[in-house]
């Protein structure tokens, strides 16, 4: 079976690990557990044309405590950018992550994923700008951990990006 | 001096990579006995260890490690940490260092799960602390822009000064509204509150403006052309007010003429300077340890890096001492955890308080403490503080009602002469530390290049020896220990020898402790004890009755199968057990006293006989002797080396003999050099000589030349070899 490498990467407390949790575990918890550093994890994906292992980097959130290595997106077939809807910040550091992402690994496949859903009364992003996003290429998915809304389908999604680029 | 069972008892696992010639990884091998937490991760049979299959993560970080291999400027590189679910499902933390020493290629693994709940709790409380802020900032952005929006429409649609007012005023926000010159036109009493301005002076309401755009100026240069031309600006600077400091968040908004032109500029400001002053909490914890409150590694490495910085530019010197609590992992399980923080805290605060006020002091986590030291003047005694650190750390402590006494052993390198940077300073510090628990901790120790050399001259050793045992570089000697009485086997000690084919003879005093350290001596011993079994046999299938004995470590014994290989070894042989002496030194048994004897007890129920060695030179009480199932006393060679001119050292053994006699037990001293050694030994009714005087240890040849000589001769004895006639006229005595 095929084993691809896809690293979730945003800011702190974005709700990163909560996806990866609801999409490896099927388990959602309201409680904010930081990550430090990475954790693997790993499920299979089943796409039409095969079966594809996914090998998930849950990387720490980026801030000023955070050191993120080159060596982290080493081997990256793939990733998402995740991004909080009810933090407007969170969306420039998607959009720094992935101008420095694409200097780095060149043109990898990538889905930015706006998180939190489920909380339409805090949402804060400006439509606008994701709108702008999208025109210019971006594929962008509404996920919701807590509902798992759109989860299983983000990383179908980046599974068959990675096999058709 | 850094060992492999340091390494495993800090919990490192390290790794020896085998590169081919166009840099890529041949082969894993880990080095050692693995620390236990690796052994939920690794093979058990196989030694070649596919690393990238058991740690995925290591697969990205190869080529850093590589890249750090390759170039003979870097040290060391990090991976960063990772978390890792073992197969039992237990979740742990890692984290990879590459080193290359003595052109190895190492990777160090070390298991940070025991103090990553705490790291943990520092960091999400840090995030906890910046969500909270940015939410709080969120609000406040928003409210001042919707402030903004509002204001700038009731001025352009020209409403009464009366409406106006009447928003500016109710505003939490400080506002003023002015004029492109600053001159005031409305200001609000949040806005007074800041500055500590009042209505009855205009004067200082105009220079508002002119202050925030000099203010802002240094970390927002274009304040003044976006203000100039109209456009909407906002952004934090640091504002005096006062005399105070204070952090303010601006946003100026013009409200522009029909023709373009800026008519008002509405300013509205918020003070962050609490905001700002959760942020430095934020930093305090992640700067701090929380159990000693003394600054942390992260801390100490920044502060490191400034010293060095300032030392650099002043041409000036100071020393960094790296303290390391002895065998604190024995006290914290002795005490547990919170009686162990609780000393660390303790100690924390004596030595903060023991140093001056321009020096600083770190914990670096666990049981590792580091300071740094002005050294104002050259000759400033380094010695002397060290001494005094160490008194402070030797003063009790009371912990639940007990007196806990510690030590600690201390390295110190100076800048420059001891590395002019901080890894430098930081790794030869170490180093010298290591040296000083080396010399028996409670100690301190200077840097000096040697222990660099020593370190590594003992990493060759090590290295070396995992080669030895396959390459045949061991051999057996066997020094036979003479009988005084008439005992109808003869008997002999086997003795490791190591000839390496480059190094040449490596003494067992130099490569046995070594082994014990990284359980090697496992593969050894059992290696020694099949060779002698083996050489044992082959006399006795010549018709020589002889009692081979074996050393055996405290590692060995430490292994609950060690009889059963034992026996194994004796039954694939086919030597009778009663052929077999095994000999345990007395501080092996002192280890773990009942286990150790029923171990001993089983081997004796197999008809192997047991030979207390190195007898006397333990601290150890003689009433566990009564205990033991033992045959053979091995009288201490320093005793034997003061006789016969030591009174003391004459009643000793002469005591130790008949102690030995009363308990049933043989006396064998060890060591005897001369004549009047064994005359004295004779009088005092010693069982067996083994020394220089009768024989050196020999090959098997000469062994064989020997007994055969004897054999040849009627009624042999070893004593008939003996070219003195001390013995044969004590005998008839």
């Amino acid at each position: 079976m095929i084993a691809k490498k896809i690293c979730l990467i945003g800011s702190f407390a974005v709700g990163k690990t909560s996806l990866v949790r609801r999409f490896v575990e099927s388990i959602f918890s309201e409680k904010y557990q930081t990550t430090i550093g990475v954790k693997i994890d790993k499920k299979i994906v089943q796409i039409p044309s095969q079966d594809v292992q996914l090998m998930i980097w849950d990387m720490e959130g980026r801030d000023e405590f955070s050191q993120h290595r080159t060596s982290y997106f080493r081997g990256a077939a793939g990733y998402f950018l995740v991004i909080d809807s009810t933090r407007p910040e969170t969306l420039e550091v998607a959009l720094e992550t992935q101008e420095e992402l694409q200097g780095q690994l060149g043109e990898l496949p990538f889905i930015a994923l706006i998180t939190k859903r489920d909380l339409t009364e805090q949402r804060r992003l400006d439509p606008h700008r994701l709108a702008t996003m999208e025109e210019s290429g971006w594929e962008i998915l509404e996920t919701s951990a807590k509902t798992g809304i759109n989860v299983e389908r983000a990383f179908q999604r980046l599974a068959e990006k990675i096999l058709d680029s | 001096m850094i060992t492999e069972s340091i390494f495993r008892e800090l919990g490192i696992l390290l790794i020896r990579v085998d590169l081919t010639t166009d840099n890529a990884v041949s082969e894993y091998h880990h080095i050692g006995e693995p620390p236990s937490w690796a052994e939920d991760f690794l093979p058990s049979e196989s030694k070649t260890i596919p690393l990238t299959d058991i740690f995925p993560f290591i697969e990205s970080f190869i080529p850093d490690a590589i890249a750090c291999w390759n170039d003979n400027a870097a040290e060391k590189c990090q991976s960063g940490v990772w978390t890792e679910v073992a197969a039992s499902s237990v979740q742990y933390q890692l984290e990879a260092q590459a080193l290359k020493t003595d052109n190895q290629y190492i990777i160090a693994i070390t298991n940070l799960t025991p103090t990553y709940q705490l790291r943990q709790h520092v960091y999400q409380k840090a995030r906890e602390i910046a969500l909270a802020n940015e939410k709080l900032k969120l609000q406040l952005n928003q409210r001042q822009r919707q402030l903004q929006t509002l204001i700038e429409k009731t001025i352009s649609e020209r409403q009464s000064e009366e409406e106006l007012n009447d928003v500016v005023k109710g505003s939490a926000s400080a506002v003023m509204i002015c004029k492109p010159d600053g001159g005031v036109e409305i200001i609000n009493q949040a806005l007074m509150d800041i500055y500590s301005v009042s209505h009855e002076n205009p004067l200082q309401h105009r220079s508002l403006l002119a202050q925030w755009l000099k203010e802002a100026e240094s970390i927002h240069p274009e304040i003044h052309r976006v203000v100039d031309s109209g456009g909407y600006w906002e952004g934090e600077f640091e504002s005096e007010s006062n005399g105070e400091s204070k952090w303010i968040r601006l946003a100026i908004g013009p409200v522009l003429d029909n023709d373009g032109g800026i008519e008002h500029l509405v300013c509205i400001a918020n003070d962050m300077s609490e905001l700002r002053k959760s942020n430095r909490e934020i930093e305090k914890l992640t700067d701090y340890d929380l159990t000693t409150q003394l600054p942390n590694r992260r801390h100490f490495w920044k502060q490191l890096t400034k010293h060095l910085d300032n030392c650099i530019r002043h041409k000036s010197s100071f020393a960094l001492i790296y303290i390391d609590i002895d065998q604190f992992k024995r006290i914290n399980e002795g005490l547990g955890h919170h009686g162990g923080d609780f000393l660390l805290a303790t100690l924390a605060s004596r030595l903060s308080r023991s140093v001056k006020r321009d020096d600083f002091i770190a914990h670096l986590g666990g049981d590792e403490f580091a300071l740094i030291i002005n050294m104002a003047r050259e000759d400033i005694d380094l010695g002397k503080i060290a001494y005094r650190l160490m008194e402070k750390i030797n003063k009790p402590t009371l912990i639940e009602e007990q007196n806990v006494s510690v030590s600690a052993s201390v390295g110190i390198a100076i800048h420059p002469r001891d590395g002019r940077d901080a890894t430098s300073l930081m790794k030869n510090a170490d180093l010298a530390m290591y040296h000083a628990k080396e010399m028996g901790r409670n100690q301190f120790q200077l840097y000096a290049p040697h222990l660099g050399q020593h370190f590594m001259g003992r990493l060759k050793v090590e290295n070396l020896l995992r080669q030895a045992i396959n390459q045949g570089q061991f051999r057996l000697e066997y020094q036979p220990q003479i009988c005084t009485g008439k005992n109808p086997y003869l008997r002999m000690e086997a003795l490791i020898r190591w000839d390496h084919p480059e190094e040449g003879v490596i003494p067992p005093g130099q490569f046995i402790p070594i082994a014990e350290e990284n359980g090697l001596i496992i593969d050894i011993g059992r290696w020694v004890l099949e060779t002698a079994c083996r050489q044992a046999k082959e006399y006795a299938d010549t018709g020589l009755d002889l009692v081979m004995s074996v050393n055996v470590s405290a590692f060995q014994l430490k292994d609950i199968h060690f009889p059963a290989t034992v026996i194994e070894v004796l039954s694939e042989i086919g030597l009778p057990a009663k052929y077999l002496e095994l000999e345990i030194t007395e501080t092996t048994v002192m280890q773990d006293l009942d286990k150790v004897i029923n171990i001993l007890r089983e081997l004796k129920k197999h008809g192997i006989s047991i030979a207390l060695d190195d007898f006397g030179s333990g601290f150890s009480s003689l009433n566990y002797l009564k205990n033991l199932p033992v045959d053979n006393l091995k009288l201490d060679r320093s005793f034997i080396h003061e006789l016969p001119y030591s009174d003391e050292g004459k009643t000793i053994t002469a005591s130790l003999i008949k102690l030995a006699h009363d308990l049933n037990m043989k006396v064998i001293a060890e060591g005897v050099e001369n004549n009047q050694q064994l005359d004295l030994l004779l009088e005092q009714g010693c069982d067996y000589i083994q020394g220089y005087f009768f024989y050196y240890p020999l090959d098997p040849q000469k062994i064989r030349d020997i007994l055969t000589m004897l054999k040849a001769q009627p009624n042999y004895s070893w004593i008939e070899s003996v070219s003195t006639t001390t013995l044969a006229n004590k005998r008839q005595n």
